[in-house]
């Protein structure tokens, strides 16, 4: 059975597609739910997402785009995700004003509603620093070998994940086996019992009991009743 | 092959209790069928047994509400035979319902085959059944075998000795409690006889306490309804384990007592607010009815459970239950006192008092309560045990009494036991 794709996976396959690459991500921030970093090697935007239970908090949202401005300064691109049927909650005017990309999810996959603006004085900077140091060629190297290793770190943690599942079904396996070792113990002793219990007779009649109910076990008024003459 | 094998594999049990008839063979198993201890005597003249080609005068079991016509008639032609564990000889009615539903009964299990040759049948009746019941019964079973030879050989043995069988104990006190009466049996390998004491007081009476107090906390309208009245009981009914201090802590702590009862199936909800401490008196009214506040209500008009003659038997209204036991016990040998004190088996629908965490010490289960008033008459080492399948006890006792009682044991008048062979 196909895996559902994660949150993580469908907001950010946006950004994967333009070329960006996985640099960080973290579940940590206090402000929103999760935070993605990705990378094009020449600019670095920061993808921060809100879940379902936190845009039902007004204070939650606010919190988040106080939040989403301090980051402007860090990162070259900052984008909201908020989940679609809250983007009534969100002016996306403001968020363009300021700059801030907005991305609306579902489970079907993302939209980009807003585009982030690029801070490009800070790109700027950032290639002449870097054109100081490395050559056009080393540059392209070192983007795609940053965006192979992203692809490498994915892959881990798909198989990581998957098995965790493996060693979760594995353990499940060796409780239920274990248990039905001790139902299987059990049905031997109980078909040991039953035979050495007193069957009826069989018989042609329809009526014929196999074997004789509980009350009739063990009953003390057996051989009490059986000595009436 | 009629032999001692052939009548264990064809034990055939009958319970006729108060309110269900249970019946079936020794091959169902653990649990008998079930159906209504009552019958409907159909009206031939009416359109619905014509539309309905009825051709019979009475119709039993699973089938009968099929047949129920207007409301009206019902109180006159549905007919429960056995109310209070006893038929009137001449009444033709009540012993042409017990004749069908032991036909339904028998016919419902007979194989068809030819190596059946008849049923050995263990029927159960009230201690305090009278000779004619008996002799009645056995002959309903010759009857039934004109057609068909449904019975080989039959037996009647009163239901306390089938629930102290049942409940395996030998020597014991079982107090059967049904609707109409409750039976108080010493048993010592035999149902001693002329200790035996009944009560003019069953499930009935409870219902009718309740159904005051449905009327008292206004509910007047649903206190009509009989069938209402008893789930209304058996959801609100509490025993008390000493009645002033319940009604003093209910009053005081009403929340802890108070319940609403849903009816299923209605949008009948019924509360009894700041009433809810009579929930009490419902418990202890089966128990002992003596207590002063049960005055008011016999006052405004409930009927006081009067002591009765049935037959040969007198019925005691008023006397609590503890001391029925101990009358009775007292009519045997001083000997086996002891034994019979240690084993006291509590029996019917009536003894099922709920109680819960919130009202330990306030609330108490049957047994408890039981062994509590027999320490205040001054009667120690009590044991009281309610039985796990009231319903089911009879039946089952019925069954290991046909299965152990030697097929060639004639039945004996002055012992009342054996069989009645038809062969």
């Amino acid at each position: 059975m196909p895996r559902k794709p994660s949150l993580r996976e469908i907001v950010s396959a946006i950004y994967l597609d333009e070329g960006f690459y996985e640099v960080h991500s973290t579940e940590n921030s206090v402000s929103v739910d999760k935070q993605i970093i990705l990378s094009d090697g020449r600019r670095e935007l920061i993808l921060n997402i809100l879940s379902e239970d936190s845009c039902t908090s007004k204070a939650r949202i606010q919190d988040a785009l106080i939040e989403l401005m301090k980051l402007v300064e860090k990162f070259d691109g900052v984008v909201l995700a908020v989940p679609r049927k809250f983007v009534r909650m969100i002016d996306e005017n403001v968020l363009a004003k300021h700059g801030i990309g907005l991305v609306i999810y579902d489970t079907m996959g993302a939209e980009e509603i807003v585009p982030p603006r690029f801070n490009e004085k800070k790109i700027k900077n950032n290639n002449t620093e870097e054109i100081k140091v490395l050559n056009p060629m080393q540059i392209n190297e070192l983007i795609y070998l940053r965006s192979e290793i992203s692809k490498v770190m994915k892959i881990l943690e798909e198989f990581e994940a998957r098995l965790d599942r493996i060693e979760q079904e594995h353990r499940s396996l060796i409780t239920r086996i274990s248990k039905l070792e001790e139902v299987l113990e059990y049905v031997k002793r109980e078909n040991v019992e039953i035979a050495r219990e007193q069957y009826v007779k069989p018989s042609t009649s329809t009526n014929a009991p196999q074997k004789l109910p509980s009350f009739l076990l063990d009953n003390p008024w057996v051989e009490i009743l059986s000595k009436r003459e | 092959m009629l032999s001692e094998e052939y009548k264990k594999m064809n034990v055939f049990g009958i319970d006729y209790g108060t309110s269900d008839f249970k019946y079936g063979p020794i091959s169902i198993g653990e649990v008998p069928e079930v159906v209504e201890n009552r019958g409907y005597l159909i009206d031939g003249n009416s359109l619905m047994a014509k539309i309905m080609g009825v051709g019979r005068e009475i119709v039993v079991g699973k089938d009968l509400p099929l047949y129920l016509e207007a409301r009206e008639d019902l109180a006159e032609r549905l007919i429960y035979p056995m109310r209070n564990g006893i038929i009137e000889k001449n009444d033709r009615k009540a012993w042409l319902i017990i004749r069908e539903l032991t036909k339904y009964a028998l016919e419902s299990f007979a194989p068809s085959d030819e190596e059946f040759k008849g049923f050995y049948v263990v029927a159960s009746l009230a201690v305090i059944a009278p000779r004619y019941m008996y002799e009645e019964l056995f002959k309903i079973f010759g009857e039934l075998n004109i057609e068909r030879m449904l019975v080989r050989a039959a037996t009647i043995i009163p239901q306390p000795l089938a629930v102290a069988i049942a409940h395996k104990t030998p020597t014991c006190v079982v107090v059967e409690s049904g609707h109409g009466n409750t039976q108080v049996c010493p048993i010592s390998m035999y149902p001693i006889r002329n200790a035996v004491i009944a009560l003019n007081r069953g499930g009935s009476s409870a219902n009718i306490l309740t159904a005051e107090i449905l009327k008292d906390c206004g509910y007047g309208d649903l206190a009509k309804e009989e069938g209402l009245v008893r789930k209304v009981k058996e959801q609100i009914g509490l025993l008390p384990r000493k009645l002033d201090e319940a009604i003093e802590y209910a009053k005081k702590n009403i929340d802890k007592v108070r319940v609403e009862v849903k009816i299923p199936g209605t949008r009948i909800k019924i509360d009894l607010g700041e009433q809810s401490w009579t929930r009490f008196l419902i418990g202890e009214y089966v128990f002992n009815p003596n207590h002063e506040i049960f005055n008011s209500y016999f006052k405004r008009g409930m009927p006081r459970p009067s002591d009765v003659k049935i037959g040969d038997t007198y019925f005691y209204g008023m006397t609590d239950l503890a001391e029925s036991i101990i009358e009775s016990v007292e009519k045997c040998s001083v000997e086996l006192q002891p034994h019979l004190y240690s084993k006291i088996i509590l029996s019917g629908g009536n003894f099922n008092w709920r109680t819960s965490p919130t009202l330990e010490g306030i609330a108490v289960t049957s047994d408890r309560k039981l062994e509590l008033m027999m320490k205040e008459k001054g009667v120690e080492n009590v044991k009281v045990t309610v039985t796990r399948d009231p319903t089911y006890s009879v039946w089952r006792g019925c069954i290991v009494y046909g299965y152990a009682v030697p097929y060639d044991f004639k039945w004996r008048w002055e012992k009342m036991e054996g069989w009645v062979n038809y062969a």
